[in-house]
């Protein structure tokens, strides 16, 4: 039972290092908190690898690890040195810090009680994590809302990717390697184009807020 | 009890008739009013206190109606109420003896006549038992407090006492409406017919509900306290204590009667409690917040009255919520909390509006800006309003601090022992109590600071001089009952427990040991009285050394204040408004909630007021001048307008093109299918 | 009996210690500000000499400026006597209930603001309401928070929680843990350091309500003020960081357990005098953000209870 409570508090974990990565002033900070987020990830799912004795999590754990810590925090640093100064990467949320954790908070528990809803026997005693990954798309989708700056709307995509992540493993962690690598190089490959066109974007228009973007449509 | 009652009835009967009659010898009329009042006070103080203490007794006075025999039932709650009303009526008489000369040019007469009715109705709304007369003698202490509240005749009074009509009516027609529904389903208007049927349970919520909100208009609960601070500000001073402390108690007392003892078969659900705990929450904030932005003393005092119906709602609630659920100590520890906080609000509120009606009479005004300076023309006055100022702002080791501290205790132990709803209901509640009690502090600085301390800002205040024996003896007596209740709460507490009990039929829960309080589930104890040795002892060895300092070095006045090399002005000082701007700046948005209400509070009086006028019209009268139909016109179309325009603006925000806006909105559609599905299935 | 000891020495060690610590947080700010400074000891001078100056007492004062210094120092030395500082339970359970703590603090600060209006200087009575804001924002955060820990320990006792903490059977533990976050906060607030020291802002207003008083009243105002700090540390050390503290009241269980209380609270301490120096004073409008995050956070580890992790 220690074991599966050592899940929940990573999943906790989670939660607060997303948290960070929503509400770090820069992009800079946000990419090395979103690579701490993504090992907290990788911990969550040894830990669960331990637990339910399933080899393939393990799988799933070194292949998380390349992509999610190296990779998607690599490429996005590198992006960001590659709009350098064309652009102004750090704009300001629209939301002030205090209603954002307010909202977290709120998000989270919104998903508990969903989740305390579904009858899963696979998912009883982890409950509390299939919140938090519930929690983890909308918190993405936050992040997508309330930043100006698309660099930093990236990480909303990334982080509804890590709880999809989560959720596949609390409920499928059996699930064959085929799954894990599809959605790795999905996230790689998303993350990639988003980059690229942040890069355009910049050198370009010589903003990222959306705000002014959005003048572009039509 | 029951000779008791009726020999206070009669005094209060009698007094009501001397004082009609001697209308013309002012001077006597209000001797006879007091002395009778007093009399009467006395007797059913002694009747309440005896029923504290014994088994229920009902009684059959028979009566002129057939259809309904005038019954009356004594049990500890009734008791405790007629009790606590007895203590605020004997003070506000007292008080009257030197405060009423000042009404002698006003209808002495026809004030202590409808007084002495208030105070008589008021008892027999506690004690009768029986729906119709319990309806008749309601209706009778809304009319006599409302001719108490337009006694000053000017037009503030007539239009705060309209509102208060209105508002009474409203809450009179729900809690008409409330007993109907009961009676028709059992056959009778007896109370103990009601307590024998087993409501059906939407029945019993109907009638629940209703009688909530119809006493909690009476109580002056979020939304309908609009009325309170209009009209309870109008009356004479010892009248407002009275109204304040003693007739907004019995919307409490309704909803407990209604709640535990007219419905108990039916048994409490817990959604009747955590309506009750979140209306009393949002009383609790609001009230406090817009106590803050007021600067007429008693219109401060009033609001601070809305506050402290939703702190004993909040135990009242936590009580039905743990009858509900089955937990005998939350039942018994939030009744009991909410009972203490009724009992102490009446000692503390009663004071307080004693100590404005001393400063109104010593100056002449109410307006705090213009008072300033008088704790050294006034001293008494000045600490007895500091000591009521520290007990309603719950600090230890006075009586409001004993309450809320069981308040407090009772919601937490509630959020331990409920589920994932009730934990957030009560963690609303607990911060909701929170920001209520910073806010009283802040407020009670205000009031007593502004009004007591500093220098006078003007001559009224220059002048003012220190009152009447009378009326201090008033406020020094409440003074030492907010100091007993607060010393002695180990002893007043297993009492308020007890009461509980006999409102919930269950064995007392244990509140006190020796000393000490006690709060069995949260594991933890207090004690006023070994805080106030402490403080006491602590605090008067500090003095010593500081003063025996000052003598070996020196003490000198230095008549101006420090105002960084200006010479002091008394325009420098500090107002009430400026210890409210600060506030005022943190909770806009819910100043704005005031807005709304009360303009919707005054809409409904206006269009009662336009059907009296009407009516009046029809039977022959004047026609209604154009002018006055114009001014009533316009706005409200001018109203209907601007409702509009908001409305557009706020669906053109909607659709702003910002696509982010619309990722919400298809995001917010599919979680609400994929909770209707979860819902319907 | 060693309940009483132990009270004692908790009140003579806070009340000694108070000067030190200002000082060596006064030390700290002239170091990162590569200045000398003053010696660690300035403060006991300062009182030394100020308790034996004349007072001069401003005209419009009256009781209520007179009986401040001493009730602001004698109800934290109250609330000191309570806490379970070096031990894990309450030396005196009846002062240990946390709603007690929080009522017996607004004593002082009720008292303080009155007085700051009392003098009827223009200047003191704008310190004395910021005083009341401050509780005002930072009430409802450390309500929530020990509300948390009240419902992950099962206790509003102070001595219980300590207790549940020191031996990790509060539960859920990131619940407590993110409580633990928000309280340091609420607490830092409460102390009224940099930028929340808006009372006594002492470039806008020179030296806000302390400015009427003087000589010895001045003197036991300052202790007072710096043992507030000190108690407000100790009371987030005594619930948080309850982590060697005495579980049983023998004799050297009690000396280790001052020892480490003694550490913990001087690393508290050291903590928030660098933050404080690392900051920039703010305008007090804009103090609500700050507490409202510090909310946010009271309310994030108020869901993690609920949802048990």
């Amino acid at each position: 039972m220690l074991d599966f409570s050592l899940v929940n508090v990573l999943g906790a974990c989670l939660i607060i290092t997303s948290m960070a990565v929503v509400l770090a002033r820069t992009g800079r900070v946000s990419a090395q908190l979103y690579a701490l987020q993504s090992a907290v990830l990788v911990a969550l799912l040894v830990a669960l690898g331990a637990v339910t004795g399933s080899t393939e999590l393990y799988m799933w754990s070194v292949s998380a690890f390349v992509t999610k810590v190296l990779l998607v925090p690599g490429i996005l640093l590198f992006t960001l040195r590659k709009v350098g100064d064309s652009a102004e990467v750090d704009l300001a949320p629209k939301l002030s810090p205090m209603k954002c954790v307010g909202l977290v908070a709120v998000e989270v528990f919104v998903c508990f009680v969903a989740v305390s809803g579904i009858d899963l026997p696979t998912a009883a005693a982890v409950k509390p994590t299939l919140a938090v990954a519930l929690a983890h798309f909308f918190i993405g989708l936050t992040c997508i809302v309330i930043q100006r700056s698309i660099f930093k709307q990236i990480f909303g995509y990334c982080l509804m990717e890590n709880g999809s992540h989560v959720a596949l493993a609390l409920l499928a962690p059996q699930a064959p390697e085929l799954v894990e690598v599809g959605i790795a190089t999905d996230a790689i490959f998303a993350v990639i184009i988003l980059a690229v066109m942040v890069c355009r974007i910049a050198r370009t228009t010589h903003t990222l807020d959306a705000d002014d973007l959005a003048e572009l449509k039509g | 009890m029951l000779e008791l009652m009726l020999l206070s009835l009669g005094l209060s009967a009698t007094g009501a008739v001397l004082s009609l009659l001697l209308m013309r010898a002012p001077a006597a009329a209000k001797t006879a009013a007091c002395t009778l009042g007093m009399g009467a006070a006395a007797a059913s103080l002694a009747s309440g206190v005896a029923a504290i203490g014994s088994p229920a007794l009902l009684a059959n006075l028979g009566g002129p109606v057939p259809f309904a025999d005038l019954t009356v039932l004594f049990n500890p709650l009734s008791g405790l109420l007629v009790a606590v009303i007895s203590v605020l009526a004997l003070v506000a008489w007292l008080f009257g003896l030197s405060y009423f000369n000042e009404y002698y040019d006003k209808g002495i007469g026809t004030l202590g006549c409808f007084m002495n009715l208030f105070v008589a109705s008021m008892m027999m709304v506690i004690l009768c038992d029986n729906a119709f007369w319990f309806l008749v003698f309601f209706e009778l202490m809304s009319l006599t407090s409302y001719m108490l509240v337009i006694v000053e005749g000017d037009e503030k009074s007539f239009k705060g006492g309209f509102l208060y009509l209105v508002m009474a009516h409203i809450g009179f027609l729900m809690i008409a409406v409330s007993f109907f529904l009961m009676a028709s389903a059992c056959g009778s208007l007896e109370f103990a017919a009601f307590r024998a049927t087993a409501f059906d349970p939407a029945l019993a919520t109907a009638a629940f509900a209703l009688a909530f909100f119809g006493f909690g208009a009476k109580a002056g609960i979020v939304p309908f306290h609009s009325w309170l601070p209009q009209a309870h500000p109008a009356a004479p001073s010892n009248v407002s204590a009275l109204m304040s402390g003693g007739m907004i108690k019995i919307g409490v007392f309704g909803i407990m009667k209604v709640c535990f003892d007219l419905l108990a078969l039916s048994g409490g659900q817990l959604g009747w409690g955590v309506l009750v705990v979140v209306i009393g929450a949002v009383s609790s904030v609001l009230g406090v917040v817009y106590a803050l932005g007021e600067h007429d003393l008693k219109s401060l005092l009033a609001y601070h009255s809305v506050e402290n119906i939703g702190i004993i709602l909040l135990g009242v609630g936590t009580g039905i919520v743990g009858w509900a659920c089955g937990n005998l100590w939350l039942a018994g520890v939030g009744l009991a909390a909410g009972l203490y906080h009724l009992v102490n609000h009446a000692m503390f509120k009663g004071l307080l509006f004693l100590g404005a009606g001393s400063v109104l009479h010593a100056t002449g005004t109410r307006n705090m800006e213009a008072l300033g300076g008088l704790a050294r023309l006034m001293p008494v006055t000045a600490v007895c309003f500091l000591a009521g100022s520290l007990a309603i702002s719950a600090i230890p080791p006075l009586n409001g601090f004993v309450s809320e501290w069981f308040t407090y205790q009772a919601l937490i132990g509630a959020a331990m022992a409920g589920g994932i709803g009730l934990r957030v209901v009560f963690a609303f509640a607990v911060v909701a109590l929170a920001i209520t009690g910073a806010l009283a502090v802040t407020c009670f600085v205000k009031a007593f600071g502004v009004t007591f301390l500093g220098k006078p800002r003007s001559d009224a205040a220059k002048a003012a001089h220190e009152v009447p024996a009378s009326m201090r003896l008033g406020m020094v007596a409440l003074t030492a009952l907010c100091a007993a209740l607060g010393l002695g709460a180990a002893w007043f507490a297993p009492v308020m427990s007890g009461i509980a009990a006999s409102v919930l039929a269950a064995p007392a829960m244990p509140v006190a040991a020796g000393t000490a309080l006690v709060s069995l589930d949260t594991i933890s104890v207090t004690s006023p009285l070994l805080i106030a040795v402490l403080l006491a002892v602590v605090v008067g060895a500090c003095a010593l050394a500081r003063n025996a300092a000052n003598r070996a070095h020196g003490l000198k006045v230095d008549p101006e204040p420090w105002a960084c090399g200006y010479a002091p002005d008394v325009h420098m000082e500090t107002l009430a408004s400026t210890v409210a701007a600060g506030v005022r700046g943190f909770m806009g948005p819910l100043y704005g909630i005031r807005e709304g209400v009360n303009s919707a509070g005054a809409a409904v009086a206006g269009v009662f007021g336009r059907a009296f006028e009407a009516g009046a019209c029809g039977q022959g009268a004047a026609p209604a001048p154009p002018s006055r139909e114009q001014r009533v016109r316009v706005p409200l179309s001018e109203s209907v307008m601007s409702v509009l325009r908001s409305v557009g603006a706020w669906f053109s925000r909607l659709e702003g093109g910002d696509f982010r806006t619309y990722i919400v909105y298809i995001v917010g559609a599919l979680v609400f299918f994929l909770a209707l599905i979860i819902l319907v299935r | 009996m060693i309940e009483f000891t132990v009270a004692v020495i908790q009140v003579l060690l806070l009340v000694l210690l108070a000067p030190l610590a200002s000082g060596v947080a006064r030390k700290i700010r002239a170091k990162m500000h590569t200045r000398q400074g003053t010696s660690i000891f300035q403060d006991y001078y300062d009182l030394a000499k100020l308790w034996r100056r004349c007072e001069v007492q401003p005209g419009g004062a009256g009781l209520v400026s007179r009986a401040m210094p001493p009730v602001f120092l004698g109800t934290m030395v109250i609330v000191a006597a309570g806490l379970p500082l070096i031990a894990r339970a309450c030396p005196v359970p009846l002062l240990g209930d946390v709603i007690t703590v929080l009522y017996l603090m607004a004593l002082p600060r009720f008292m303080f603001s009155l007085a700051a209006l009392d003098s009827a200087g223009s200047y003191t009575a704008v310190g004395g309401v910021r005083e009341l804001l401050l509780g005002v924002l930072v009430e409802p955060a450390l309500i929530l928070t020990l509300m948390v820990l009240a419902l992950a320990c099962g206790s509003t006792n102070l001595g219980v929680m300590a207790d549940s903490v020191a031996s990790l059977v509060a539960y859920p533990p990131v619940a407590v843990v993110v409580a633990g976050v928000a309280f340091a906060c609420a607490c830092y607030v409460e102390m009224g350091k940099l930028p929340f020291d808006v009372a006594e802002a002492e470039q806008e207003l020179q030296e806000g309500p302390l400015a009427e008083f003087s000589g010895p009243s001045l003197a036991m105002l300052k202790l007072g003020m710096s043992v507030k700090q000190l108690v407000v540390a100790s009371l987030f050390v005594a619930v948080f960081l309850p982590f060697g503290a005495a579980s049983v009241a023998t004799p050297l269980g009690l000396a280790v357990g001052l020892a480490l209380f003694v550490a913990k609270l001087a690393a508290v301490l050291l903590v928030a005098a660098v933050i404080e120096n690392a900051v920039m004073r703010v305008r007090y409008q804009f103090l609500g953000r700050y507490t409202w995050f510090v909310f946010g956070l009271a309310a994030l580890s108020f869901v993690f209870l609920v949802i048990g992790i």
